[in-house]
């Protein structure tokens, strides 16, 4: 493992997201760093492989939030001191929720703003309540999505029905654990193909660039296959995955990031066949970034994770040489874009793009005044 | 009697900000509940998407009810978006009394009279804010009944908005299981947070500086002489650094509020400001002079936009106690120099004459002062209607 592994930091928020985390470092084994905030103290002796840290402890004494979010939302608030150091050295992070409760869906907005105040790109993996858990707890995860839409530089929402679909009839304990296996192993895969050197491979930096141009929801899915015909039957599973939602579709999706990940015996043709059926899939104008893990530990079969993007925005040039440095105050915690029929259109930084002008005298008045007058601005 | 405590809810653009207040014996209100939340799915003050709106208004809402202790079932509203306007109108009546004394009567029909004004099928009526009289030429009349005259004529400001985006705003609240009291124009509620009697009766005007809208509200000639809002705010500005110097809007945000200034000085000389890297991009600085000029465009472009509606109105000659600026944007640095240099007047940034448990520690509390006005307009409004009375003693205000 490189020296880039202590850049990337996984965080749990609140009890699920804690479990995930804790799941994703289970698998992944030694080289993961991984930090949990929660209310209940209890969750710190619940999970392993990462330490977990208190919020708002003056103020709840180390008990859980009852579901209120606006409870966790404060306790986050209150922990400024506690959540900094934890998370101020990364250099991109993986932010796991169950959302519904009260930490998770109060607290994780916060935790994300601190992470962005700090200049780290932020991938965030929300989880909704499984339909049993009720329609007001389904309510309220759902309604807290768009704030994470706006603090996560991308997200990724997935349904635990979603996640755990093999069989009703399953005790409820093992229907939670088996999705969260099943998403800390997902989030396991995703650490190896940024971590693990490989024949292509497009580490951290790549992928914490590719966050912070993204604009918005991406789509998360893993497959795998043995045997004969395997990597066209990994392919054709992860285009199917229902991670990917109740009807999958990629024809939206503007970049996608795949990891293969196999054993020493992974042919040449096995790797064309995989990234040509996706390709397939794909508009024509989707960037398509491959990296790939040979490990012995997958020997015999190939599996396949993928991060589909649905907006990005292009690079910025680069400015001028400074002549003298004038240093910013740290940033403040960011505001929220305005969203809905306003976002910002792919490629594009212009919020107003797309939207119902301000127009007074014939002029529009959402072009940059600036522009309009014809100021020459001295860069 | 006393008033039961009152819950304002705003709405804004990028922010969703709920207040409870609770009403004493002397209608002095203290703020016992305070929920601040970053709005989403709100665009130039009218909403876009009813869930992400949905969502600010759910922790604004229960963030107040928690701090309050108070369950909160009902709202007063704010109205920002939807292109607020105001047009004055006029209405005259004979006097029927033989003797030619004005008589309540004689009142009643020119205020019928003088709200028969055709307005769009897509926009709704906010307020009738009732002016002087006229009485035979003689302006400036307060109470005509029992004065002597032929002619009795009324002015009226009428506030409107798009019906739409009003209807819209309602909607969230609803969905929220919230009953709606009613729709407050928000340039109003500044001015009655900040505004003193004295400042009403010298002539000054309340510019609320928004993140999606700036709105007006002035007095002039001891009436309210003009209101209105343009869907142009705070965001404008941040889009503007934005796309002029290539940086992300959350950045341009940052550096707005951590160096923004409204003016554009010599004293920046070369000096340059060093943006954040984002990991993966190289490092960016650029002119503090830039920046502030691009600032400085938009404000002054937004400043004189509202000038030109208040010399329409035939205000600005009569606003002896100048502008005060409200919401966000009053906290840009230089704001008030700008003004200046724009309306000619004296300029200060207005705080909310109101105090409260919810509201200590606040740096300021300049972007809550709609959200005050409104506690104050409840407040209001249940006194006049607990005491079987019109809106009468502060505007001359009827709906």
């Amino acid at each position: 493992m490189n020296d880039e592994t202590a850049d990337i930091l996984l965080v749990g928020v609140g009890g699920g997201g804690c479990h995930f985390a804790s799941a994703a470092a289970r698998r992944f084994g030694p080289g993961i760093r991984a930090v949990g905030f929660d209310t209940d103290a209890a969750t710190s002796r619940m999970v392993s492989g990462m330490r977990c840290l208190l919020l708002g402890a003056s103020r709840l004494d180390g008990q859980g939030t009852g579901g209120d979010a606006v409870k966790g939302h404060a306790a986050a608030d209150d922990s400024a001191e506690i959540i900094a150091p934890a998370i101020s050295s990364a250099r991109m992070a993986v932010v796991v929720t169950a959302l519904g409760g009260g930490v998770g869906t109060g607290a994780t907005p916060v935790i994300l703003s601190a992470l962005r105040s700090h200049g780290v790109p932020t991938l965030c993996v929300a989880t909704l309540p499984f339909e049993f858990e009720g329609r007001e707890r389904t309510a309220a995860a759902t309604r807290a999505l768009p704030v994470l839409e706006e603090t996560a530089d991308a997200l990724v929402a997935l349904r635990l029905d979603d996640l755990y679909r093999d069989g009703a009839d399953v005790p409820v304990s093992e229907a939670m654990v088996a999705a969260e296996e099943r998403l800390g192993d997902a989030i396991s895969l995703l650490w190896s193909i940024v971590l693990s050197p490989g024949y292509i491979s497009l580490g951290p930096a790549f992928l914490a660039s590719l966050l912070s141009q993204s604009s918005g929801r991406c789509r998360f899915a893993v497959a795998s296959a043995e045997g004969d015909g395997r990597a066209t039957e990994a392919v054709g599973l992860l285009c199917r995955s229902s991670m990917l939602g109740a009807s999958p579709s990629l024809e939206g999706v503007q970049a996608v990031l795949l990891g293969v990940l196999a054993g020493g015996d992974l042919r040449l043709k096995e790797l064309s066949d995989i990234s040509g059926r996706l390709r397939s899939a794909l508009p024509q104008e989707c960037s398509f970034n491959l990296s790939t893990v040979l490990d012995e530990r997958y020997a015999g079969t190939v599996r396949l994770i993928a991060l589909f993007f649905d907006s990005i925005r292009p690079e910025a040039p680069s400015a001028a040489e400074s002549i003298d440095e004038f240093k910013a105050p740290a940033p403040h915690k960011s505001r929220r874009r305005s969203r809905g029929d306003g976002r910002l259109a792919p490629g594009e930084r212009d919020r107003f793009q797309g939207t119902e002008g301000t127009f007074l005298d014939g002029e529009n008045l959402d072009i940059p005044t600036y522009q309009r007058l014809r100021i020459r601005l001295d860069r | 009697m006393s008033i039961p405590p009152i819950a304002a809810l705003e709405i804004g653009t990028t922010t969703t900000v709920c207040l409870v207040g609770e009403v004493g014996p002397s209608d002095q209100i203290r703020i016992v509940g305070k929920g601040v939340y970053p709005s989403t799915g709100v665009h130039k003050g009218q909403v876009v998407d009813m869930q992400h709106a949905r969502s600010g208004v759910e922790m604004a809402v229960k963030q107040a009810s928690e701090e309050s202790q108070i369950d909160i079932g009902r709202v007063i509203m704010a109205v920002n978006g939807g292109g607020v306007e105001a047009v004055r109108n006029q209405a005259s009546v004979q006097v029927l009394a033989r003797n030619r004394i004005v008589s309540r009567d004689d009142v009643d029909e020119v205020t019928e009279r003088v709200k028969e004004y055709p307005i769009a099928d897509d926009r709704i009526l906010l307020h009738t804010i009732s002016q002087n009289f006229t009485l035979d030429g003689q302006g400036g009349i307060v109470k005509p009944v029992g004065l002597q005259g032929a002619q009795l004529v009324l002015g009226m400001l009428l506030v409107h908005a798009k019906r739409g985006p009003v209807e819209n705003l309602r909607a969230v609240a609803v969905s929220e299981e919230l009953d709606v009291d009613d729709m407050v124009f928000g340039g109003l509620c500044s001015a009655l947070a900040v505004l003193t009697q004295d400042q009403k009766r010298s002539g000054a005007a309340v510019i609320d500086l928004g993140g999606g809208t700036t709105s007006y509200f002035a007095y002039a000639g001891n009436v309210v002489a003009a209101a209105g809002s343009i869907a142009v705010g705070g965001e404008h500005v941040t889009n503007d650094l934005s796309l002029a110097f290539n940086i992300p809007q959350t950045r341009a945000e940052e550096i707005k509020i951590s160096n923004g200034r409204a003016t554009i000085s010599a004293d920046t000389g070369l000096k340059r400001l060093q943006i954040p890297n984002e990991y993966g991009k190289g490092d960016q600085s650029i002119s503090l002079k830039a920046m502030h000029t691009v600032i400085n465009a938009r404000m002054a472009e937004t400043l004189r936009i509202v000038r030109a509606r208040l010399a329409e109105a035939d205000v600005l000659p009569r606003l002896g106690a100048g502008i005060v600026f409200t919401g966000g944007g009053a906290e840009m640095e230089d704001i008030c120099e700008l003004g200046r240099s724009i309306f000619g007047v004296p300029c200060s940034v207005g705080v909310p004459l109101i105090s409260g448990p919810a509201l200590e520690g606040m740096r300021s509390l300049a972007p809550l002062a709609t959200a005050i006005g409104l506690l104050k307009y409840g407040a209001l409004a249940q006194r006049e209607t607990s005491a079987k009375g019109f809106f009468g003693r502060i505007f001359s205000h009827e709906r």
